[in-house]
Parts: structure tokens; sequence; C-alpha cells
């Protein structure tokens, strides 16, 4: 029997399970004076016996998949010649890999000899009996887990607080599969960079100037000494986001007064949508949107009062990126904006303040802590940003402050230095991962202070 | 604005001021059978219902204790404004005058048993003539002076307090009338005292009555016409400004 | 916003010479109010004031003088006017969508109004007290700061620290306070904030003071403090106050305006009105029988 199908008839156990449960309980409550007299609605003791019936099944099965290959490969193994065995795990490796191909009907590298047959239909047995006993296992404890739990059935058994306390053990599990993902990713990443900084020392990586990231693969080859210094990504990063965040803080936070402030409901209405719009239009779109459309034109317009500007500039890219970081700024200081009481308000027009100096000295003041956050989140945004750097503001790893030069940040080079056929146990490719630490210390600082600021800010009218 | 007690959202509010107006009505229930009480102890010499008189006035102060606490709850628990707080004012200063008046009759139990309950006193019941005229105008007063309240009618409130004129007459003509009788015999000065004694609680009952129906009159039109002329009293005086 | 003044201010302009119309109060289409509605030293008149939301007539023909040095109680049930008629006297109206004001109102002989008046200014004459305590999440001292900054009343620093001084005192709230006046006015507590925003309207020394149920969000204590502080303004100012507590309009006002459903029905001296209201529904209203 196939997993799929194991645990189909598995949830199909489970919905008999459910039935029978909640037969039971109606049943046992006719004998208690109906159900009013039942400790918790029949529903709830259906639902208790198929936690009991599917819970344990499925627990047993995953653990079963996931150790089923290893445990079988050990057996075929233990069983093939002495000589094989005593092969480095590489070549074992190889060979189990034929072993597997001649039981799947896949072409095998090698001869095919007697003792790989035998190893071949040895596995073949193996995993035949593993499924069925597999089938048996989960099945029975299925059914032996939802009988313990029908057989409980009573009016006294308190079915909605054991229901509600497994539920809430589920949820439990749910959250922590989300920490847990991230905390494997940090883990992963930090490992990989560890690696890289034992070939790279750190001081070399967080403070050299010059980014050159190219291994030899020959020693005679040309600029065969890669460097990994960073600050030139850093700078660029840094230049680029600038651009950016100049652009939007200003517009955003401009059209959030307005639209929080001056416009009228319909107008409100009509553009706080259109401008989230701008939040849901793919980063590829803005990329070409960038390379296409803004580089020339500010290349042009370079060209036209003297400047030299490089056909792949910071400033496109970053005037892009601002763009389309306006909406992040805009609706998440509109939504503080609005939070401002209007009591707030009406005590500065009651003194005789206009519109213009409520909004600077009392909306803006109660509302900056918000705002301060949500420029901070579109800042993390803004340095994560690949695509458009990626387009618009080229690959050269240039240590420079001038907007109209084509500089490459940090995620653009992981990008790169990820692309195409890598060996991943060189420096170059573990480079990657020691930018993705610096990316994620930065971006998580930022989250981390723009989360603070604006629980700070919840408080105050608490 | 008609100084009723009913209609409150708050129900329990209605009950009370009703069970106040109720224990006001009881007393003066109460105060009439004294005053009827005293009035034929008087008339007949019945020093034994004369004592029984005396003896009643402590139920009435038991219910005038018990009145002036519901009044004080009732401003304390409710606060009441407007027609509620006239009608508590007015139902306390009821309280107080029916207590006054029994006070009043428990003097003429005094009287009687003095009278004649002493074996030295020859009584004089000629000289007490004119008492019994008092005693049932002012029965009669404080008959209508209830009325009044349990009705919380101006009119009959006003017919009251120009009915107390007539018992004043009579008063000053008895005291005239005993005048007289001493200049005759300057030997029974003690009974005409007696007398005049006997006059005077009267002339107290028809003014505690008065007082009831000036009370009334307080609380459903909300004027103080305690001194204001009997005979300048009328709907319309009472409805102007 | 500012097609909402525009028409506002329209719409009042519009009542044909209304400068002369205020001549010898002539009171257009009495609406019946029982009592004296005028008093012998107005500090502000209004004069057949209709306010509509919308289509929602809110204020019907109310004709009203508040004296000068006097508290004016307004009240009556929920939506019966009293707020908005509060509001129209400083123009707080104004910011309220769909909101038009037809009559004449006038402080100190000077149409409210008007075209001429700014509302700014107005209100710097008009302060207002909310309901529910509103000081800026700013330090105290800014709080009371804040009006005579802009309304660049203080020349120096020394005058500003005068003026925030002499308002709290004036609002009994200087001894809590002096130690701490860079310390934000939210952090005090339910009272202390309600006369902060009370100091803070006096700082820009009003004539009149506007109060909408000021004690509704706070305990006895806080609101007999309230209520003494009530007690000393009116030395100085005119204050209308707008509240729910029939006892707390009988403790501070010398007048007691009743209104019901739009319209002021009885006006009268606060011990005649709580002893022996004229009219059914006032009397209906204050002792508790109002369906």
């Amino acid at each position: 029997m196939s997993t799929p199908l194991l645990i189909a008839a598995l949830l199909v156990l489970t919905a008999v399970a459910y039935v029978l449960g909640r037969r039971r309980s109606v049943a046992v409550s006719a004998g208690a004076g109906g159900i009013r007299n039942l400790h918790s609605l029949p529903s709830y003791y259906g639902s208790y016996a198929a936690l009991w019936c599917l819970i344990p099944a499925l627990l047993v099965l995953a653990l079963w998949v996931a150790f089923r290959s290893t445990i079988v490969t050990e057996l075929v193994v233990r069983d093939l010649p002495q000589e094989m065995q005593q092969l480095g795990p590489d070549r074992l490796g190889l060979v189990l890999n034929d072993v597997r191909n001649l039981t799947s009907g896949n072409v095998v590298s090698r001869e095919v000899t007697p003792e790989l047959r035998a190893a071949a239909d040895h596995l073949k047995s193996l995993e035949r009996t593993s499924a069925a006993a597999m089938a048996v296992v989960v099945l029975s404890l299925g059914v032996i887990g939802g009988g313990l739990a029908w057989r409980q059935i009573s009016p006294r058994l308190r079915a909605r607080n054991r229901v509600e306390a497994i539920v809430n053990v589920l949820l439990i599990v749910a959250s922590l599969i989300a920490i847990f993902t991230t905390v494997g990713i940090v883990l992963s990443v930090l490992f990989e960079s560890i690696l890289f900084f034992r070939t790279v020392p750190m001081t070399s990586f967080l403070f050299g100037l010059d980014w050159s990231p190219q291994i030899a693969l020959r020693a005679d080859q040309a600029g065969s000494s890669g460097a990994f210094g960073a600050v030139p990504l850093f700078t660029g990063t840094l230049l680029i986001s600038g651009i950016a965040m100049l652009v939007a803080v200003p517009i955003g936070l401009m059209a959030a007064i307005y639209l929080s402030e001056y416009a009228s409901r319909e107008f409100r209405a009509v553009a706080k949508p259109v401008l989230e719009v701008l939040a849901g239009i793919p980063t590829v779109v803005y990329g070409f949107f960038a390379a296409l459309t803004v580089a020339p034109l500010v290349r042009d317009a370079g060209v036209a009062l003297g400047l030299e500007v490089a056909s792949e500039s910071a400033l496109a890219a970053g005037l892009v990126m601002g763009i389309m970081i306006i909406p992040f700024v805009s609706s998440l200081s509109d939504d503080v904006i609005n939070a401002v009481p209007q009591s707030m308000r009406d005590a500065s027009y009651a003194l005789g303040a206009t519109q213009s100096e409520t909004v600077r000295q009392v909306v803006l003041p109660a509302a900056l802590p918000g705002i301060v956050g949500s420029i901070l989140l579109a800042v993390s945004r803004a340095i994560g940003e690949t695509m458009i750097v990626v387009m618009a503001a080229g690959l050269s790893a240039k240590l420079t402050a001038n907007p109209l030069d084509s500089v490459t940040t940090v995620t653009v080079q992981i990008v790169t230095l990820l692309v195409g056929d890598q060996e991943f146990d060189s420096p170059k490719t573990l480079a990657a991962f020691a930018l993705g630490l610096v990316l994620f210390v930065v971006t998580l600082g930022l989250n981390v202070i723009a989360l603070h600021v604006v629980r700070k800010y919840r408080e105050q009218y608490e | 604005m008609n100084g009723k007690e009913g209609g409150h959202i708050v129900q329990r509010f209605d009950a009370q001021l009703g069970s106040l107006k109720d224990l006001v009505l009881e007393m003066g229930r109460l105060v009439l059978q004294q005053v009827r009480d005293a009035a034929q102890a008087l008339e007949e010499g019945d020093t034994g219902l004369a004592r029984q008189v005396v003896h009643r006035d402590r139920d009435i102060n038991t219910l005038d204790m018990k009145g002036q606490e519901l009044c004080l709850e009732l401003l304390a628990t409710r606060q009441p404004v407007a027609s509620d707080l006239r009608f508590v004012m007015a139902m306390s200063q009821a309280v107080n005058n029916l207590e006054r008046a029994a006070d009043e009759t428990k003097k003429l139990g005094y009287v009687v048993s003095r009278v004649y309950g002493e074996n030295d006193l020859q009584p004089i019941p000629s000289l007490f003539q004119d008492a019994r005229h008092m005693a049932a105008s002012a029965v009669e007063l404080l008959e209508d002076a209830l009325e009044a309240v349990e009705e919380l009618d101006v009119d009959k409130a006003v017919a009251v307090v120009q009915g107390d004129e007539q018992l004043n007459e009579a008063f000053h003509a008895g005291l005239r009338r005993l005048a007289t009788f001493l200049f005759e015999d300057p030997r029974n000065v003690r009974h005409v005292i007696e007398a005049v004694f006997v006059l005077k609680a009267l002339e107290r009952v028809g003014d505690h009555a008065t007082n009831l129906a000036e009370f009334v009159i307080y609380a459903v039109k909300g004027k103080d016409v305690r001194y204001v002329k009997a005979e300048h009293l009328s709907s319309g005086f009472l409805d102007a400004g | 916003m500012n097609a909402t003044m525009g028409t506002l201010s329209d719409a009042a302009t519009g009542v044909a010479g209304r400068a002369d119309a205020m001549d010898g109060l002539r009171i257009r289409n009495f609406s019946g109010t029982v009592g004296e509605v005028t008093v012998a030293n107005p500090r502000m008149r209004t004069r057949g004031v209709d306010v509509y939301y919308g289509d929602k007539h809110a204020i019907k023909n109310v004709t009203l003088d508040i004296g000068s040095n006097e508290v004016i109680a307004m009240i009556g049930p929920s939506g019966c006017g009293k707020s908005t008629f509060l509001r129209c006297l400083n123009r707080m109206n104004d910011t309220v969508e769909g909101c038009r004001v037809t009559g004449h109102i006038t402080l100190d002989d000077k149409d409210v109004y008007d075209r001429q008046m700014d509302p700014v200014v107005l209100r710097a004459q008009v302060g207002m007290v909310f309901q529910k305590p509103n000081p800026f999440p700013k330090p105290i001292y800014d709080n009371i700061a804040y009006g005579p900054r802009i309304h660049g009343i203080a020349a120096s620093r020394a005058e500003l620290d005068e003026i925030v001084e002499s308002s709290l005192r004036r609002a009994g709230l200087w001894d809590e306070v002096k130690d701490r006046l860079d310390q934000p006015g939210t952090g005090l507590s339910g009272g202390q904030q309600q006369r902060l925003c009370i100091a803070r309207a006096i700082a820009v020394s009003p004539e009149v003071i506007l109060m909408d149920e000021p004690c509704s969000a706070l305990d006895p204590i806080a609101t007999a403090k309230i209520e003494e502080l009530i007690d000393e303004l009116r030395q100085n100012y005119t204050i209308c106050i707008v509240t729910h507590s029939m006892q707390q309009a009988a403790r501070v006002s010398q007048r007691t305006a009743y209104f019901h459903l739009g319209d002021l029905i009885e006006v009268g001296e606060t011990t005649q009105i709580f002893t022996n209201p004229r009219h059914k529904l006032t009397e209906d209203y204050i002792t508790g029988r109002f369906g």
C-alpha cells in the first residue's frame, strides 16, 4: 500500500471514528438523561475519538517514512559481499545507487553482477515488506487509538476540555514550525559563513575595499586571487537605499498626510487602494521599468546637463526603488496618523490652531513613533530589494558615493555568486552566505527597532 | 407638574414616595381619632378615654420618627428634585405638623384628667361649650386637609386654609366669653385657665391642619403660601408667574 | 474641509442684513422657550440659531443669552442638541462635515459667523474643554504653552513660563505638577489631565470657556475638584457647561437651560429649575420621569 493511499485510508478511519464516537456519546447520554447531561456536546466526543485515531497513527507514519530508507539501506549493505562493504563511503554510495537503479529498471552504470542482482532483489523485497508492515501498523494503531477513545466515552468524560487541550498543542506546534524554520535558516547561514571565514578572515571581509570574488580554476590563471572585501557592496547598498528613502519618505509621508488629514472621503477611498496597488507590482516589472525607461532618461538628462552618467546608475535604481517603497511608507503612516485620536485634533482646534499647525505640532509628533516604524520597515525592504538593482544598477562593485555611477548591492552579489553551477565548498559560494548573514543581521536589527518603536507608540493612548 | 408620585422610570422611587404618603395618611387618621376621642372625653368627662388619648401619643411619635427617616432616606438615596423634592419636603413638614397636632390632643387629655379626675375641683361643663364647636370644626379641617394630601388637591387645600379663619374667630369669641365669665366670678379662675388651654389646643390643631394644606399647595404649585392672606388665595393667584 | 467652511460662512452671511437684525434684539419666530432667555449683561448672544447635519435638524431656532461671569448649564437627554449648541459657540462645528449653522451668534456684539471673523481668533476667545481629558502627548509645560505659542502671546521664554505657571495655578494643578513639568501630560491621573486641559484653555486667556461634559470620565473626588475649579473660574470667565449629571448642573451653575430634541425648552435660575420648573418636559426630565 503506497503512502498517499495509506493516509487516505487513515482519514477514512478517522471519519469513521468521529461518527462512531459521536453516536456512542448520544447512546450513553440516553442512559444518563439526555444530551444535556453529557459533559460536552456530542461533536466533541466524536472529535475526541477521531483525534485519538488520527494523531498516534500519523506520528508513527511520519517516523516510519523518515527512517525507512536509512534502515532499508543499512540492511541491504549488510547483505552485500564482504569486499563491497570494504569500499569507501563514496564508492559504496555509487554501488547503492546502481542497486536502486536496478530495482526501478533504470540504466545501470556498471556490469550487472549476480551480487548486484541479489542486492536489488533484496532491496525490492525489503521495501515491499516495509510498506505492508507500515500499512498494518499504522491502520491498526488508528483502530486501537480510536477504539480506546471510543470505549472511554461516558457522560462524565471531559471531551471538550481534552479536545481543546489537543487543539492547543497543535497550535503550539504550528507556531513552533515557523520559529524553527527561522532558526534553521539562521543556523545554516551561520555555519556556511563560518566555513567561509575559515578561508577568508572576517576582518578582510568586513573591511576590505576590493570585491572580486574570482577563484582560480588553474593556478596560473589571470586575476586568480579572489578578493572578498565587502565594503563596496555595503556602500552600494547604502547609496541605493539612501536614494530610495530620499524619494519614498517625503513623498510617502506627504501623501499620507494629505490622505488622512485633507483629502475628502471620496478621494481617499479611491487614492488609497490605488497607492497600495504600487506595492503589488512585481519587482521584476519595476526592474525593467528602471532599466529600460528611467535609466536612459537619467542618462539623457545627465548628458543634457553635461554630466557623465553611467548607463546603469545607482540613481535610476534608487529612484525606482523609492517609488516602489512609497506605498509602504504612505500606507503605514496613514494608518498611524489616523490612529491619532480625533480628540487631539479637537483640542488643538479648540485652542485656535489652524489645520496645518495642528498637523505639524500635534498630529505628526503624536504619530512620529509610528511613522519612524514605518520608515524603518521601508528601509529594511529597500536593503533587501534585489531585482531592480540587478537590472538597473549594474554588477560592478565600485567603491563610490557618486549616484550617477553604476554600483552593486549585497543582494545582487548574492544572486550572482549563486547563479550557475557552483562548487559548494569554494569561498566564492560561501561568500554569499556571509553576505546573507550580514544582510540578515541588519534587517533583523531594523525590524526589531521598528517593532519596538511601534509598540511603544501603541501604548501611548491606552 | 402635577405633583403626583407616579411615572418615574425607577419604579421603586414611585413606591417609596407612595409609602411616604401612606404613612402621612395613616398618621393623619390616628391624629384625627385622637382629636375626636379627646373631644369626646371632654364632653363626657371620661378620664379613662382621656388617659387612652395621652397613651396613644406614643404611637404617633413612633410614626413621626418613621416618617422623618423615610424622608431622609429619600433625600439621601434619590436626590429628588422639582416636584419630587417639594413633595418630600412637604411630607416631612406634614409629619412634623401632625405630630404637633397630636401633642395638642395630649394636652386636651391632661386637661380632662385634671378637671374630672381631681376630687377637690368641681367641674363646670358649661365652660367647655365653645370647645365642642371648635373641636367639630378642627376635626373637619383636619379631615379636609388629609383629603387634600391624599389627592394632592389644591382646591381642597385652599378651602382648608380659608376654613381655618372661622376656627380662629370661634377661638377669639370663646376667649371673650371666658373673660366675661371670669369677671362675673373671679373664684373660677382655675377653671377658666383650663378652658383657655382647651380652646388654645383646638385652635392649634386647626393651625396644623392649615399648615398641612399649605404644604400641599407648596408640593403641587411650588409656592410658599404660609404668609399669604387666606382671602388672596385663588387658583388664579397660584398659577400666575 | 475648506469647502465646508466656505459654505458655512456663506450660509451664515446669506441671511440678509444680519448685523442690522441684531439691533433691538429682534427675535425671529420665537420658539416658545419658557423662562427668561435674555440677561442684563450678556457676553454671548444667540438669536434664532438653527443647526443642520445634512438633513437632520439638530438645533431648532434657539435664542439664548450667556451672561458675563456666569456658569450656565445645558442639560437634556442624549441627542437633544446641547453639545451641538455648545460647539456652535466657538465654531467647532466647522470641522464637522455636512454641518450647517444659520441664525446669529455674537460674542461681545461681534458676529461669530461673520466672514470677517477668523475661527482661529474666535477659538482663542472661546476656549473649550472636552468630555474625555485629551492632553497632547507632550510634556506638561508644552501642553500649556501650546496655545500661547501658536498665538504668539508670550514675547519671551520668561513670559511663557509665567503664563504656564499662572494657568496651572488657576487650574489648581501647580502644586501637583510643578516638579515634573517636563513629563508627558498623558502620565497624569484622569482628574489631573482634565484640569491640565482646563489650564491649557485658560492659557490663551479666553473670555468664555465651553465645557462638554468635563467630568463624565472622572471619579467623584476628581469631579468635586473640577466643580470647585469651575466655581473659582467664574470670577474671571464665563462658563457654559454641558452635563449629563443634573446634580452637577444644580451644583455648579447659576442658570440652567433644558434642551429637548433640538428645542430649547426652558431656561432659568438653577434653583428655580430644580425646585419648580415650569415646563412639563423639564419637570419630567429632571425628576426622572422621561420615557
